[in-house]
């Protein structure tokens, strides 16, 4: 015999509808005979239905537009066709032949530590820098040396896709944009050696 | 993807304002429904789309433009509260009085009885219902969001809801 005690803290679920199939067998059993319960039950549905019918949409009551637009750093185009993409993939895994150091200073002098869209722009200025001096300075590491830096790319480039995804599902979480953050200095710093061993060699 | 959101991508700021009037309103309500202020929720509605400007290029049309923004605009609202929870926290423990003349006082934001209710609820009660009853989020998304346990959900919102219907009956 089900009491009101118990079936109180079920009552939030079962107009949810999240409750399993027994709960809520159980739950109607006690409502067909409990009329306090079935009050509960109608006032919740009443409250969400006033939820329900509040305006999706509420429009400020200035105009915030005069705040944003100065704020509103000019962009280079940042939608990258699949031209570009291959090229960048391409630069990436002739990384090894960079002259990386001074790419990574370029990552190394950011300007805030809280700020994502910065560092992701010297990121993305970064590798935009790196295809061309690739195309200049192929070639001058031992394959062997390429191979190992090759399978370490490929293991960072996998985290980074996997972070960039998860945020564009979730944009603005700080703690992935952090990871993310840590993912493309990882890549800079291995770049940065590739392009050390190959002047060295 | 929409032609204007594309454009805006590109850096087009007149797109852009397209893309801020089409969505402002609905950015704003959630806002304000989640921070129950009206200065501090146009505070963040610009903070959203200042933000949103600065990462439109990890928006690749998988999802609505519209569900990506609001996702924005819920992590900028949770954020800025978790920062100044902390705020709070480091006061506390320095002056009780400075704490309480921090504390939040709640605007009833619009004409309904329901919105004000809504706007003097507790934070993380408020939070909860807004996410889950106006928003429709899951509790265990609202749990990754928010940086509670499930259980934790399932309880503030039984508490918003109670405290709702109490306001309600007043």
């Amino acid at each position: 015999m089900t009491t009101c005690e118990t079936i109180t803290p079920l009552l939030d679920e079962f107009i949810d509808g999240t409750l399993s199939l027994d709960q809520q067998a159980e739950v109607q059993r006690h409502l067909a005979g409990c009329p306090d319960c079935c009050s509960e039950v109608v006032a919740l549905r009443d409250l969400l239905g006033l939820a329900r019918v509040l305006p999706r949409s509420v429009p400020p009551e200035r105009n915030l537009w005069d705040g944003i637009a100065p704020r509103l750093s000019p962009v280079r185009s940042r939608v990258r066709g699949p031209l570009q993409l291959r090229a960048l993939r391409i630069a990436a895994a002739l990384g090894l032949l960079l002259t990386g150091a001074g790419l990574a200073s370029l990552w190394y002098y950011r300007i805030s530590p809280h700020d994502f869209a910065t560092q992701a722009r010297r990121y993305d200025a970064a590798s935009t820098t790196l295809a061309e001096a690739l195309a200049r300075d192929a070639g001058t590491l031992p394959p062997a040396t390429r191979a190992v830096v090759e399978r370490n790319l490929a293991i960072v480039d996998a985290a980074i896709r996997e972070a960039e995804n998860a945020l564009r599902t979730d944009p603005g979480n700080a703690a992935l944009e952090q990871m993310l953050v840590v993912r493309y200095e990882q890549r800079l710093a291995l770049l940065r050696r590739a392009g050390a061993t190959g002047r060295e060699s | 993807m929409n032609e204007t959101v594309r454009r805006a991508q590109q850096g087009d700021p007149t797109a852009f304002r397209v893309v801020y009037e089409t969505h402002v309103g609905r950015v704003y309500a959630l806002c304000l429904r989640l921070c129950g202020d009206r200065m501090e929720a146009e505070e963040h509605t610009q903070d959203v789309f200042v933000r949103a400007w600065q990462r439109l290029d990890g928006f690749r049309g998988e999802s609505a433009f519209s569900t990506w923004l609001h996702r924005l605009a819920v992590n900028q609202v949770l954020q800025a509260q978790r920062a100044a929870g902390r705020r709070a926290a480091r006061v506390s423990m320095a002056d009780p009085a400075e704490l309480a003349e921090r504390a939040p006082t709640p605007t009833p934001a619009a004409p309904s009885d329901l919105e004000g209710a809504i706007a003097a609820l507790p934070e993380g009660a408020r939070t909860v219902f807004v996410l889950h009853d106006l928003e429709g989020y899951q509790h265990d998304e609202i749990a990754e969001l928010s940086g509670i346990a499930e259980g934790t959900s399932k309880a503030q919102l039984h508490r918003a809801r109670q405290l709702l219907r109490e306001a309600l009956n007043r």
